[in-house]
């Protein structure tokens, strides 16, 4: 028990994040440039950020400020997409991200939900994975003391309360584990990417000489059944379902 | 009494018995009905065919009907009957079926009846039925030869694949179906396909067949079959010129041995395992069908239409709107209904108009239903959605759909009507706004500017959580905590609960804090109260210990217990030299010199050292728990 806080402190160490200045340097180049209007080279320094595995929402916003003044939909849809992952009120991202896609050519109808699960869904996609986390742990801590303090108090009365403490972070914890798992599968489990080129035919097989399901627009979001000779096979967000090149698509 | 109202009873059913057979006397003046109906008009050659003859009639009993006069076909089995009789209203009445089997020997269009009824006097006849014989338009005997050579050729012929395609010269695009129909005249107990054939040069969709195959009988050159879809597809070809559809080969279990082979294969050539002879053998064999060719027309290049997509067959196509006056942003909502016989899910859908004072979006096509109105033809509901810009009324044009007709050769054009809307101003009543659909599919309105990029952010690389070490070791944390509480949790309910073993456990630490005492008092030289402290630490360690009060401890209880631990004579001989040492000590008029005092201290301290190692020996014995209890 000696060890466990400087061992846990050591942890949090290793895991914890820092600013990082060759990082912070690029970013506010890169803002530089973007204020004079310098879009090519803004968003150049940009993707080298992205490109060194700096994941952060500001420079995937800014990276998709540029491509949507520049006109590329898909890429400015990626971006923000990307930007909205991790900062998912943010209303900066939400109202450009929104933008974006209505300059979309021929928008894909997203399926309609049940008011409740529509309801559920807005929630779960307004919380950050950082807040799910959070949010699980503590109930899990919260339910862990209350089912000690439950067992180790001798009066009833108390005990009765720690008991339905425990039930209620029992729950807490059920939720949010559940909520967590749903977005980790969704990060980690499902393959989705965004159309980065217009007029592009999704076909019914991998190759030029299937038939054409439909049109692909740039921006359009997808999400990845699987890969095969270079080919996408994928599904719109109402449900069409085709093939298109690996290179019009842009991964999230 | 009992025997004067049986007899009562039973003169009174008699007399409505009898009121009844007058009733079935007077309603038999009624007209008989008599139809007659066969389970199909078209049949090939030497197939069999169900002939039903109805007799209805307000009568308790009906004739038979008899004089059946048949020309190109023969009866070869039945009649089945069947009588229901009932009365209503105290009048009968009757329907007598007969069945009969027939078989087509000739070609030819063959009539029969009318059926004469004679019926009290009258003579009431049936309908006629017509039934046309044509020549089969199966395979040859020889279709059922297999490339395998291991089968013997009765064998091959009693059991063979045959392909049979809807048009063998089909347009591009054309749908064609398919279908690999199985020939039995042995017991098949199960089959699988082994190879199905590629289809290069055509997009397929398999068409669903039932879980148990629908066998029908067919009579080839005098032999009867039992037959089979085993596979359907409709293929729609890609490319022009002559395609050959290789064979479809399929692996099945048949019945070597049978009880009668001719009795199972008409009650069921496809049968369970189970259902089968307890002495029959089952036996892996595979059929392949033969390859077909189609000649593959291209589709003309003259009078193409722009809309054209590849669309061949026939199609209809009508629409409609929800609300057509609307605001500015609320959206105006059309619905097309195309309907055709096949092909629906590989069409591409007409795409939405684009005008410039609407935003519209991408068709949203639902599932491909049955059209109720059509059996055979399928229906897929198209949505289109336009959002308005501007006030005003305008005119969404209609759909424009074509399509190839391979019937008549040439294309079509399906359009429909243009839509009026009445576009009323927005709440805002600003101009043109920008419009975005949200997760939620709900139409938003935004400003015209892009948001400005984020300037003061501070960049630190984002890890998802759950990669982290940190992560991780909260959720394992509580691990070891949660037992080392339960064990803690445990020992502390023991020392409330046990008394003895809670002074026990005590008794060293409580005396070494009186010795500690002691010593302080001895450093300031007082040692009569050092005294007083060191005896008072010796005794209540041994009281603790004991699980005693104080004031019992005394020699003599010293020695018994100790004993009873196990403790060596000479050791309890040393704590009773203490004990003495320090009772002559602290009750002797002169006290003892600071260093002898100090000395006694040390003994003190050493003897519970070492009375502490015995203790716990003799408590791995055992032997001090009987005391303490």
């Amino acid at each position: 028990m000696r060890h466990a806080i400087p061992l846990l402190l050591v942890l949090l160490s290793v895991g914890g994040v820092s600013a990082d200045e060759s990082f912070q340097a690029l970013f506010d180049r890169a803002n530089r440039h973007f204020e004079s209007g310098d879009m090519d080279s803004a968003r150049s320094i940009y993707e080298t950020i992205v490109r060194q595995g700096c994941v952060n929402a500001a420079v995937y916003y800014n990276l998709g400020n540029c491509y949507l003044h520049k006109g590329d939909i898909g890429h400015a849809v990626a971006m923000f997409l990307r930007a909205e992952r991790i900062s998912p009120r943010d209303a900066d991202i939400r109202a450009n991200l929104l933008l974006a896609r209505s300059m979309i050519g021929q928008p894909v109808e997203p399926p309609k939900v049940n008011r409740f699960i529509g309801w559920i869904q807005r929630v779960h996609h307004a919380l950050s994975t950082s807040e799910l986390v959070f949010s699980a742990l503590a109930a899990y801590f919260l339910t862990i003391a209350a089912f000690l303090a439950a067992m180790i108090d001798n009066r009833r009365r108390s005990r009765r309360r720690y008991i339905r403490i425990a039930v209620f972070g029992a729950i807490w914890m059920a939720i949010g584990v559940i909520g967590l798992g749903i977005r980790v599968y969704d990060r980690e489990g499902v393959e989705t990417a965004v159309a980065v080129r217009n007029e592009v035919s999704a076909r019914t097989g991998p190759g030029e000489h299937f038939a054409e399901v439909y049109r692909q627009q740039a921006g359009y979001e997808m999400r990845v059944l699987r890969h095969q000779g270079g080919w996408a096979e994928v599904r719109l967000l109402n449900g069409f379902t085709g093939w298109v090149p690996d290179d019009s698509i842009e991964r999230l | 009494m009992w025997k004067k109202t049986g007899k009562w009873t039973i003169c009174l059913l008699a007399l409505a018995l009898f009121a009844c057979e007058i009733g079935s006397a007077r309603d038999s003046d009624d007209v008989l009905k008599v139809t007659a109906r066969v389970d199909r008009t078209t049949v090939d050659l030497y197939e069999r065919i169900a002939l039903e003859v109805v007799v209805e009639g307000p009568a308790r009993s009906l004739p038979a009907p008899s004089g059946l006069q048949l020309e190109g076909l023969k009866i070869v089995g039945g009649p089945q009957t069947s009588t229901q009789v009932q009365m209503a209203n105290g009048a009968w009445s009757s329907r007598l079926s007969y069945t009969y089997e027939l078989r087509a020997e000739k070609e030819g269009s063959w009539t029969i009846g009318p059926i004469p009824i004679p019926f009290h006097g009258k003579t009431y006849s049936s309908n006629p039925v017509t039934i046309i014989v044509k020549k089969p338009e199966a395979p040859p005997a020889q279709s059922g030869v297999d490339s395998d050579s291991n089968v013997p050729n009765d064998r091959q012929s009693d059991l063979f694949v045959w392909a049979t395609v809807s048009n063998p010269d089909p347009f591009v695009g054309q749908p064609v179906e398919v279908t690999y129909e199985l020939f039995t005249r042995v017991r098949v107990v199960n089959f699988e396909p082994e190879r199905i054939p590629e289809f290069s040069g055509f997009i397929v969709e398999d068409m669903e067949l039932p879980e148990r195959p629908v066998v029908t009988n067919r009579t080839l050159n005098g032999k009867e079959y039992a037959t089979a879809v085993v596979h359907r597809a409709i293929l729609y070809p890609t490319t022009a010129g002559e395609v050959t559809l290789e064979p479809f080969a399929v692996k099945f279990a048949v019945e070597v041995r049978g009880r009668d082979p001719f009795d199972d294969f008409f009650q069921s050539p496809f049968g369970p395992p189970g259902r089968s002879s307890l002495f029959s053998q089952h036996q892996q064999e595979i059929r392949q069908s033969q390859a077909v060719s189609l000649h593959v027309r291209p589709l003309p290049a003259a009078d193409k239409p722009e809309s054209f997509s590849g669309a061949v067959g026939a199609f209809e196509l009508s629409a409609s709107a929800g609300k057509t006056s609307v605001q500015v942003g609320e959206a105006v909502v059309i619905e097309a209904t195309l309907t055709g016989q096949h092909g629906l899910k590989l069409l591409s859908i007409p795409p939405a108009a684009s005008l410039p004072q609407f935003k519209s979006y991408e068709p949203k096509a639902g599932d491909i239903v049955p059209n109720p109105a059509r059996p055979g033809w399928s229906m897929r509901t198209v949505e289109y959605i336009y959002v308005p810009f501007e006030q005003g009324q305008f005119e969404i044009p209609g759909i424009e759909f074509s399509y190839f007709d391979p019937d008549a050769s040439s294309y079509k054009t399906l359009r429909t009507d243009p839509i009026a809307v009445v576009i009323n101003p927005g709440p805002s009543g600003e101009g043109m706004p920008v419009m975005a659909r949200d997760q939620r599919g709900e139409i938003r309105l935004l400003g015209k500017d892009i948001r400005y990029i984020k300037t003061n952010a501070t960049i630190r690389a984002h890890v998802e959580p759950y990669r982290t070490a940190w992560f991780w070791g909260s959720v394992v944390f509580p691990f070891p905590v949660i037992p080392a509480v339960v064990v803690l949790n445990r020992r502390r309910r023991k020392l409330l609960d046990d008394q003895g073993y809670a002074r026990a456990i005590r008794a060293r630490g409580e005396s070494a804090k009186r010795l500690a005492r002691a010593r302080s008092l001895h450093a300031q030289v007082s040692l009569r109260e050092c005294l007083d402290e060191t005896a008072g630490a010796f005794r209540g360690y041994l009281s603790d210990r004991f699980n005693r009060p104080p004031a019992s401890i005394s020699p003599d209880v010293i020695r018994d217990t100790l004993s009873a631990y196990g403790v060596e004579a000479a050791r309890i001989e040393s704590v009773l030299g203490i004990w003495e040492t320090l009772a002559s000590a602290r009750f002797s008029p002169v006290i003892p010199e600071p260093d002898s005092i100090a000395r006694l201290l040390e003994r003190v301290s050493e003897c519970l050292d070492d009375l502490e190692k015995i203790r716990w020996k003799a408590r791995v014995t055992g032997a001090g728990r009987s005391d303490r209890a």
